[in-house]
């Protein structure tokens, strides 16, 4: 059995070498120009953004990672502990980042950027459910989900 | 998480649902209030067969402009999500977890 399938502790830090390291398997998907292809970028672009918004969680809210403070969270934190250890609802987890998406406004606003928009847009469409999906999607459609996602890392990165 | 349904839309709710519906007359809608870190947000289910000849992520674009229209800065944070879907996508199959 692959060491990839070991359980190790998640970091924010590591999250965020997951999220390079999907985007890069994504734009190698990409560049095939391939539509059998297209749902694996979908699949894989909605995973960056998963892995950035839990690094942002973990970043904010060390105290929910240790297994022993499971019992003693309250209940905002037994619910950021779920997000991020049991969950891939992306949307949940950008409700609990207000201060994000309120930054993310903001500069929005500044740069005459739509960032937050794509965010949003990102996480109210995306699911784990693609991995399961019959249906195939386009390259076209793909090509620009990863546009967005990119942009998107951009901003998360430095968040 | 915790949600409940909405009994009583806040006015902002419903002047985003009406521009909405006069984008896309006939939409079925339904509304979450979620409770957030500081906050009371709003998730909005839409269900419309004008979906259908508009991909999911250019709904997306759309909703999110519509709410820009119509909503200032503090409102418009309080939306939290667009789930934007036909009538068929809405009753497909149920997806394995």
């Amino acid at each position: 059995m692959s060491d990839i399938f070991a359980k190790s502790k998640l970091t924010p830090s590591q999250a965020r070498t997951v999220a390079d390291r999907r985007l890069d398997d994504a734009e190698c998907l990409r560049k095939t120009g391939d539509n059998a292809r297209a749902n694996g970028v979908f699949y894989l672009g909605g995973l960056v953004v998963e892995c950035l918004l839990k690094s942002i969680l973990l970043e904010r809210h060390p105290e929910v990672v240790s297994p022993l403070a499971a019992e003693h969270l309250a209940e905002s934190g037994r619910e950021i502990r779920t997000l991020i250890f049991r969950s891939h609802a992306l949307d949940q987890m950008l409700d609990r980042l207000p201060d994000l998406t309120r930054q993310m406004k903001a500069e929005d606003e500044r740069g005459g950027t739509r960032r937050l928009n794509k965010l949003r847009g990102i996480c109210g469409t995306w699911s784990i459910f693609a991995r399961y999906s019959p249906r195939t999607e386009t390259m076209a459609h793909a090509a620009d989900f990863l546009d967005d996602v990119r942009e998107v890392k951009r901003w998360l990165n430095n968040a | 998480m915790a949600q409940q349904r909405v009994i009583e839309l806040p006015g902002f709710v419903g002047t985003l649902l009406a521009a909405v519906e006069q984008r896309f007359p006939g939409v079925q809608t339904d509304v979450e209030r979620v409770k957030g870190a500081d906050a009371y947000y709003y998730r909005i289910g839409l269900v419309s067969d004008l979906f259908s000849d508009i991909h999911l992520m250019a709904r997306q674009e759309l909703l999110w402009s519509i709410a820009e229209d119509v909503l200032d800065r503090e409102q418009f944070l309080r939306i939290s999500m667009f789930l934007a879907l036909t009538p068929d996508e809405l009753n497909g199959e149920e997806d394995p977890a």
